[in-house]
């Protein structure tokens, strides 16, 4: 039987939940033996090869590239996990929701106190993806079926989540690996 | 007028004290319309408190406000049950007839227009506040007259007052009662007697929760400490809770006799009735009904010619429902923000001031006078085994008859639907919000602890009513009123109403209804006090009793929600950068 595949992404987050990913050491030979990586800043395949037995997805929706992305885990996926607080709630990115996009903007490129642009513009390629009225977390876009919360998520919890997920079996998530500060 | 002039006069009326801060922060309001930040720093001068505590409460209570109100200030209740099917146009008419929105004040700085929470004019709504007068039955036709009198300040000829609602006066309560008899019964006995005879009575506090009146007296008897207080818990504020309303009008020297029952009882010699904002229009009645009882020998020093001194002070509260929680009470009474504590110790041993306390109902202290009076036989003829002696139920919604109804525990929701004319209904919520939604295959369910307590609030719904659109009403009410101390209840309301209203516009899924019955519970458990522990309980219940409701607004899932517009949440961008957004396919 061939190997399921898994899937990540790194929408509005900073990869360090990926870092995580890959601090479960040598037991990513271990992962590899369970599975294979499709689309997934991991191997860089940017494109989904075929459907996936599970989504990780790193950080929320800031953008329409991110909502994009994020429809196409939903669809490529059978199980998709939130992983990490800006996935489950926005995190970092989140804190520019009160304010309006304009004055975001206004303030990154053109008033901040660090900020050097004599040219007095403010990125407006129509490459770069335009930004959504706020940051969205992915639960709030598409069906999330699984949180795994955490800044980032221990190694360890993301190890027992995937093989608790790839092996059909219950989660074993001891106090240590749920407990903050 | 000015604050150097308003500030002194406000402290010196309450000698000081520094647990008085909320007076003084109510009579500048009043004189002034707000309380500035300067004022704010004078008062904590005055009282010698640190000026955040004083800022602490300035910015707690809804009746209290640091910008500029104007000279009078129209709050419309927009509590679902009194707006009723009018109410919503009596609050368009209100706009257009000041030309102004609510939460703005007119250019000439007269009035100001607010909405309010549920201020128990249930039984007459819609119903307001102009500044301190309850304004009752304001039908869209009456919103003219009650600007114009506004403006002319004839407000009392205007025919707004709060009518008379009685409907069934029963054997307690609302019964005829020699003044000073169950007092006059209970100096008979020893303190330990009168606490056995509220025992032998069976008496359960009539606010809501239902504990033991006379455990709690004896807890607090037994509690160390030479200093003790009786507080009367006036902060009626369950939405469809007008009972105590009623009991204050008509018989105000009932809950005084009590409160001077339980003194002797505990070993106390103070008593406070804090009565909540939005009544402050009885204080000069029920100031009036004291005076007369320290006359009469009722209350003051030496009661009824023994050698036991009790007096009341009326405290006044500002627009804050989980006030009405006791230890948020207590909070509120020592001058703060109405926070409540963290339990254990229970008031019985800390409470007012850290004194033994025992906080009970207006309903319950009034109750007490009478079954001092008449003997705890003769009090738990009435009712259930569970639940002795009569209820007040103040009825309210799509009835025929919506008032007070003094009836004894036990008797079913249909019983109770048929005196009041709401047969029809689709849904009864007994014990207001914090309660539960009973359907029509549950109506000979009996009202009491048994079986469906309540505090007295019965709201009836008829078939016409959106009952989700209700249900959302509450949970907004429950945001609004949450005092923001604990996460899940500052919190989870808000998750919960906004899930809530997700599916009330169609773009729920079948995954929310689990979503929501997980969140309430989480909220349940985890909440610090009663709002929290009971304010998921409208959605709690309806979701056990009415689910189809649910279901038949639920819409198919491809997995993307439903409620997520792309194009809509790219409109800032586009408008902040001036071009349409790109669809790349793969």
């Amino acid at each position: 039987m061939a190997k399921p595949k898994i899937a990540t992404t790194s929408l509005a987050g900073c990869f360090g939940c990926h870092m995580s990913v890959l601090d479960i050491d040598d037991r990513i030979l271990q992962l590899v033996e369970l599975v294979d990586f499709d689309k997934s800043p991991v191997d860089d395949i940017k494109k989904f090869s075929a459907h996936c037995a599970v989504g990780l997805i790193e950080g929320g929706c800031c953008n329409q590239e991110n909502v994009k992305v994020l429809r196409d885990f939903r669809k490529n996926c059978d199980v998709l996990v939130s992983v990490g607080d800006c996935a489950i709630m926005g995190g970092i990115p989140a804190m520019r929701n009160g304010i309006p996009l304009q004055e975001c903007l206004q303030e990154a490129y053109l008033k901040g106190p660090t900020v050097h642009n004599p040219s007095g513009q403010i990125p407006n390629d129509p490459e770069l993806p335009l930004i959504l009225d706020r940051v969205y977390p992915a639960h709030e876009v598409v069906k999330i079926d699984y949180h795994l919360p955490g800044c980032p998520p221990p190694a360890d919890a993301i190890w027992e989540a995937l093989v608790a997920l790839l092996t059909d079996k219950p989660i074993k998530l001891p106090y240590p690996l749920l407990k903050y500060d | 007028m000015n604050l150097q002039q308003v500030v002194p006069e406000a402290a010196a009326r309450c000698g000081r004290d520094p647990s008085r801060v909320m007076d003084v922060v109510r009579e500048v309001q009043a004189r002034l319309g707000r309380v500035s930040d300067e004022a704010i720093d004078l008062i904590a001068r005055e009282l010698a408190v640190p000026p955040v505590d004083v800022k602490g409460v300035v910015t707690f209570y809804a009746f209290l406000s640091r910008k500029q109100k104007g000279r009078t200030v129209i709050r419309l209740s927009e509590c679902v049950g009194c707006l009723g099917a009018e109410g919503h146009a009596s609050a368009e008419e209100l706009q257009r007839q000041l030309g102004i929105k609510f939460g703005e004040t007119t250019p000439d700085g007269a009035i100001s227009l607010e909405h309010t929470a549920c201020i128990g004019m249930c039984d007459q709504g819609p119903a307001a506040l102009v500044d301190e007068q309850p304004i009752a039955r304001l039908t869209p036709e009456r919103v003219k007259d009650l600007v114009a009198a506004v403006r002319e300040q004839k407000l009392a000829e205007a025919g707004f007052a709060v009518a008379d609602n009685v409907h069934k006066k029963g054997e307690v309560v609302f019964a005829e009662m020699e003044p000073g008899a169950g007092l006059k019964h209970a100096l008979a006995l020893d303190p330990a007697g009168v606490i056995g005879e509220v025992k032998a009575s069976r008496l359960r506090g009539r606010g809501g929760a239902g504990f033991p009146a006379g455990t709690k007296w004896e807890f607090c008897a037994r509690a160390a400490g030479e200093r003790k207080v009786v507080l009367c818990n006036a902060d009626e504020g369950e939405p469809g809770t007008f009972k105590d309303r009623e009991i204050l009008k008509h018989v105000p020297a009932h809950v005084f006799e009590g409160m001077a029952i339980a003194g002797y009882a505990i070993g106390a010699k103070e008593g406070i009735l804090y009565l909540r904002g939005e009544y402050a229009y009885m204080l000069p009645a029920l100031e009036k009904t004291l005076d007369e009882m320290r006359e009469k020998g009722v209350l003051g020093k030496g009661l009824g010619g023994g050698k036991h001194d009790f007096d009341i002070r009326v405290q006044l509260g500002a627009g804050a429902y989980v006030c009405g929680e006791e230890s948020a009470l207590i909070s509120s009474c020592e001058g703060g923000r109405g926070v409540p504590k963290d339990r254990p110790p229970f008031p019985v041993e800390r409470g007012y001031l850290g004194l033994p306390t025992v906080v009970n109902n207006v309903e319950t202290f009034a109750t007490v006078a009478r079954i001092l009076e008449k003997g705890a036989g003769w009090f738990a003829s009435f009712g259930t085994r569970d639940s002795t002696g009569t209820k007040l139920f103040s009825v309210s919604g799509d009835c025929a008859k919506p008032g007070i109804y003094e009836l004894p525990y036990g008797l079913t929701v249909r019983e109770l639907m048929a005196l009041v004319g709401g047969e029809g209904a689709q849904a009864v919520l007994v014990g207001g919000p914090s309660g539960s939604f009973v359907k029509p295959e549950d109506f000979d369910r009996k009202i009491g602890y048994e079986a469906l307590a309540t505090g007295g609030s019965v709201m009836v719904f008829g078939p016409r009513r959106d009952l989700l659109e209700v249900v959302s009403g509450f949970m907004r009410f429950f945001v609004d009123e949450s005092c923001g101390h604990c996460v899940p209840c500052r919190v989870g309301n808000v998750l919960i109403k906004e899930r809530l209203d997700k599916i009330r516009a169609g773009h729920g899924v079948a995954e929310d209804l689990g979503y929501l019955e997980e969140l309430c519970a989480t909220v349940k458990r985890m909440s610090r006090c009663g709002l929290g522990q009971t304010s998921p309980n409208p959605v709690v219940t309806t979701l056990a009793s009415f689910r189809g409701l649910y279901e038949r607004r639920l819409t198919e899932s491809n997995g993307l929600q439903p409620d997520f517009d792309l194009n809509a949440a790219l409109q800032a961008a586009v408008k902040a950068q001036g071009r349409a957004p790109v669809f790349h396919e793969d």
